[in-house]
């Protein structure tokens, strides 16, 4: 049986498309944590992009230790390990009318089931905020969330859209 | 046991130098005297060493390292800018001077509402102005808000949350039991 080289390069657009789709809704979390000692004056070139925010918290050493990736349905939650036993649960809610992304995001340590902190916010589409404080090997950790997304409909959460709106 | 009438009221008063001149002279030369008074003066001075060294001992306990971040931390969210709080002395004094009335400010009100309706440009919703026939670039004003906003936040230890203007980033320090101290 032959195939002809239309019918398979319509074949082969018809799937990458149909990835795509699928991918475009989805949410892109990233999670980078960084090392924060006073031991040394070492800044790890990886973190170029964010160096200015990182100044903020008055350290002299900053190192990547961890640097993690994942796409996630919106409503699913994506679980990511830490350093020290830590563990962080992150949760894309809602794309808000301010074209923002809701996010759930809960830091956990040890075995207990409460977490240590447990925050609902909003950041704008390709945005970022710090999660920081817990000690580490004599240093701080620096834990900076970020996400992305292509959907502009995700709200698997049942919350209105403008939950999180504000002016 | 001696008793002394002085003994039950005023030699609590005299302890806490609550008695006048002349009645703490004669209190003073009564208590030397005087054995009952002399011992309920002892116990009153026992019993405030005793409260003393308890409050003491209980203010030591008390672990104030963090006290002075958490109340930086709290004026820098919940206090006024400069700037507020030289409008809000500078609405006072214009309101002492000029005491408002209500026809004055319903006259105000509605030249402000006319004034805007007539003389506004309409624009479209979207953030992007520009004026027809001229070359220059649109003006962009900014929406976004790069911030996180806070819904809603609970936690099982000391948390504080900040965020940088200037950097546009959001903060949430989850404070460790062992040091708690921001940098």
């Amino acid at each position: 049986m032959k195939v002809s080289r239309l019918t398979l390069f319509c074949f082969a657009s018809t799937l990458l498309w149909t990835v795509q789709a699928s991918a475009g809704e989805m949410v892109e979390l990233s999670v980078e944590t960084v090392l924060a000692t006073d031991s040394s004056q070492e800044f790890d070139n990886r973190l170029q992009d964010f160096r200015q925010q990182l100044r903020e918290f008055r350290y002299s050493s900053y190192r990547l230790v961890q640097q993690e990736r994942r796409r996630v349905d919106w409503g699913k939650q994506a679980d990511f390990f830490l350093p020290g036993g830590r563990f962080l649960q992150v949760v894309p809610k809602a794309y808000t009318n301010d074209e923002r992304i809701a996010l759930q995001v809960m830091l956990m340590e040890g075995t207990t089931p409460i977490p240590l902190m447990d925050v609902l916010l909003s950041i704008r589409n390709h945005g970022t905020f710090f999660v920081a404080g817990r000690k580490h090997q004599e240093g701080t950790l620096i834990i900076r969330i970020g996400a992305t997304t292509e959907s502009k409909q995700g709200n698997e959460s049942g919350l209105p859209t403008d939950i999180l709106r504000r002016e | 046991m001696m008793t002394c009438p002085r003994s039950e009221r005023l030699v609590a008063l005299f302890h806490d130098g609550e008695l006048d001149g002349p009645l703490r002279r004669e209190m003073m030369s009564h208590i030397a005297s005087c054995v009952a008074c002399t011992r309920e003066l002892a116990t009153v001075e026992r019993i405030q060493e005793l409260v003393l060294q308890s409050v003491s001992d209980q203010v030591e306990e008390v672990d104030f390292s963090r006290f002075c971040t958490a109340i930086e931390s709290t004026i820098a969210q919940q206090s006024p800018s400069l700037w507020g709080i030289q409008l809000r002395l500078w609405f006072a004094r214009w309101k002492l001077a000029w005491p408002p009335s209500m026809p004055v400010w319903s006259a105000a009100t509605i030249i402000i509402f006319i004034t805007t309706v007539f003389f506004s440009p309409i624009d479209s919703p979207n953030e992007v102005a520009s004026t027809p026939g001229k070359t220059s670039p649109p003006v962009v004003v900014a929406k976004a808000n790069d911030q996180a906003q806070i819904e809603s936040l609970s936690a099982t230890t000391t948390v504080f949350l900040w965020n940088e203007p200037e950097n546009n980033a959001t903060v949430i320090w989850v404070s460790d039991e062992n040091d708690g101290g921001m940098p």
